[in-house]
């Protein structure tokens, strides 16, 4: 991408020059999809007209707002806070628990309406998806782009009974930034044609991948819009934010030209991660220890049923004032076994916090810079125990999980949480969700 | 006027091309309501009660009744 940097303060894009000329990309997002969902299911027609959020389980600790709807959303209630900061805000504040099955099924339907009319559907997330029309029958213009978009959007009010939201444009860049744009039930187009009276003037914040933190950075320069971003100097924005500097300047000039993925074809995994919130804050080391074996159990699972291995783990977890933390080592060798994982998981935790005197609410674990399993060359070390012993029990521990379910054989450390930490039980759901 | 799902036992036809053809509505108080005719089939929301799925517009005794396969359940929108 360096090649490609032109300092040039006039936007080709702006002038109808941008190299995805031609291109017709759609980007649908479900409006308010949890919430929408839930009063959509009701079946009460007042409940629209009456401030709703979905929540996690409470008993679960799990109590945050995750979605809201848009009466909601005029008293202030956001996601991620807790259910009783929400009753602050809104005393008559409709609170219903998450029902994700119901919602996969309503993105797996609003999925195949989008089906319809390309191969090429990216989801992202759940209620999110990209939709290339390049090359589809009957699609030439940005113009039969919006037909399409308003014809996706009756379907999904039809057949769905909720609404949704469709950016279009010629990158997916600009075509999510247009689903954005306008809400709920909309088509917003972002063609060259607008890029100087709309786009350039909207907060670079809404662009992809610029968050809180970015966003901030650059408005500490006097940077504050996407036309001001567009017109910068590409090495001052690298030195600002690094190399994720050159693809801002590259969004904001409409030059984004990912490809909308065939559907069903997923890009590789770079981590493979899991954690969890237990019932109890975790205490002491044996309490974190117990979970961190679930966790590591759980995550080499997954990797070696997509038959990768890891070179790095990173562990994250939160205080109970809510503050996160990561951190990260090197293994020195490649492998995806659970007892490797939790070794040096366990040595980063300890170096990392005093559990006595900061109890961690959530804990997790990643296992980063992946490789496949097979065909790997692995340096041999003079000191390492792995005499392929641990290789067998871990084949004899997935073809038992294979056949039986994967709770019916665990890490005998499970046996010791008698406070019920709660992520032993969950192990199959996280297995299999997370695949 | 508020309505509820009533999910309820459906006899069908299945024919050689794989259609469903709805021919009786089994109530819960064991009642049978013969179907006279599937007038449309569409894939539609149930504006009344929620929900989704594929949506027979039938004709019972002169009325026109909504039926939904829910996945693979059936319901009809029922007045609460």
């Amino acid at each position: 991408m360096k090649e490609e940097i032109t300092n040039n303060k006039r936007c080709a894009y702006s002038e109808g020059r941008g190299k995805n000329s031609g291109r017709i990309v759609l980007h649908a997002d479900l409006n308010n999809f949890f919430a929408s969902v839930e009063c959509f299911e009701s079946g009460d027609p007042e409940m629209w007209e009456k401030p709703v959020a979905v929540c996690g389980d409470s008993e679960m600790r799990h109590g945050i707002v995750l979605a809201k709807n848009e009466k909601a959303k005029f008293f202030g209630v956001k996601t991620g806070e807790t259910i009783l900061e929400a009753k602050k805000k809104c005393p008559r504040l409709i609170t219903v628990k998450a029902r994700h099955e119901l919602y996969m099924r309503y993105a797996r339907a609003a999925r195949k309406i989008y089906l319809r009319y390309s191969d090429r559907v990216e989801p992202f997330g759940m209620d999110e998806a990209w939709i290339e029309l390049t090359g589809c029958p009957g699609i030439r213009t940005i113009e039969d782009g919006r037909k399409t978009a308003d014809e996706i959007r009756e379907k999904i009010k039809n057949e769905l009974g909720i609404t949704v939201s469709v950016g279009v444009s010629d990158n997916k860049v600009f075509a999510k930034l247009g689903s954005d744009y306008k809400k709920p039930d909309a088509t917003t187009v972002f063609s060259p044609a607008e890029y100087d009276s709309v786009i350039s003037k909207i907060p670079v914040s809404e662009v992809l991948y610029v968050g809180k933190n970015t966003a901030a950075r650059l408005k500490s320069f006097g940077i504050t819009t996407i036309g001001q971003t567009a017109k910068q100097n590409p090495y001052l924005l690298k030195s600002i934010l690094g190399k994720n500097g050159i693809n801002i300047y590259h969004y904001c000039r409409g030059e984004d030209d990912s490809q909308v993925d065939v559907f069903g074809s997923h890009a590789e995994a770079k981590s493979m991660g899991n954690s969890t919130t237990p019932p109890k804050d975790i205490e002491n080391f044996y309490e974190a220890k117990l979970i961190l074996s679930s966790i590591c159990d759980t995550v080499c699972s997954r990797l070696r049923a997509e038959k990768l291995k890891c070179r790095a783990i990173r562990i994250n977890f939160r205080d109970t004032s809510l503050h996160s933390f990561e951190r990260q080592t090197v293994l020195g060798f490649s492998t995806s076994c659970a007892r490797d994982l939790l070794n040096f998981s366990c040595r980063l935790l300890s170096d990392s916090v005093d559990l006595s005197s900061t109890p961690l609410r959530s804990i997790g674990v990643c296992a980063i810079d992946l490789l496949p399993a097979a065909g790997t060359a692995v340096q041999m070390s003079l000191f390492s125990e792995n005499d392929g012993r641990k290789d067998v029990i871990d084949s004899t521990v997935d073809e038992l999980r294979r056949r039986y379910g994967f709770s019916k054989i665990s890490n005998a450390l499970a046996l010791c949480d008698s406070k019920k930490l709660g992520y032993i039980e969950r192990g199959y759901e996280v297995f299999t969700s997370g695949r | 006027m508020k309505y509820t799902k009533k999910y309820v036992g459906i006899n069908a036809r299945f024919d050689t091309a794989g259609n469903i053809i709805p021919l009786y509505i089994l109530w819960e108080d064991g009642r049978k309501f013969p179907i006279d005719r599937v007038k449309d089939v569409r894939p539609c929301a149930s504006l009344k009660c929620g929900g989704f799925g594929i949506r027979y517009t039938c004709s019972i005794c002169g009325h026109e009744i909504y039926l939904f396969l829910d996945g693979n359940r059936w319901f009809v929108e029922k007045r609460k």
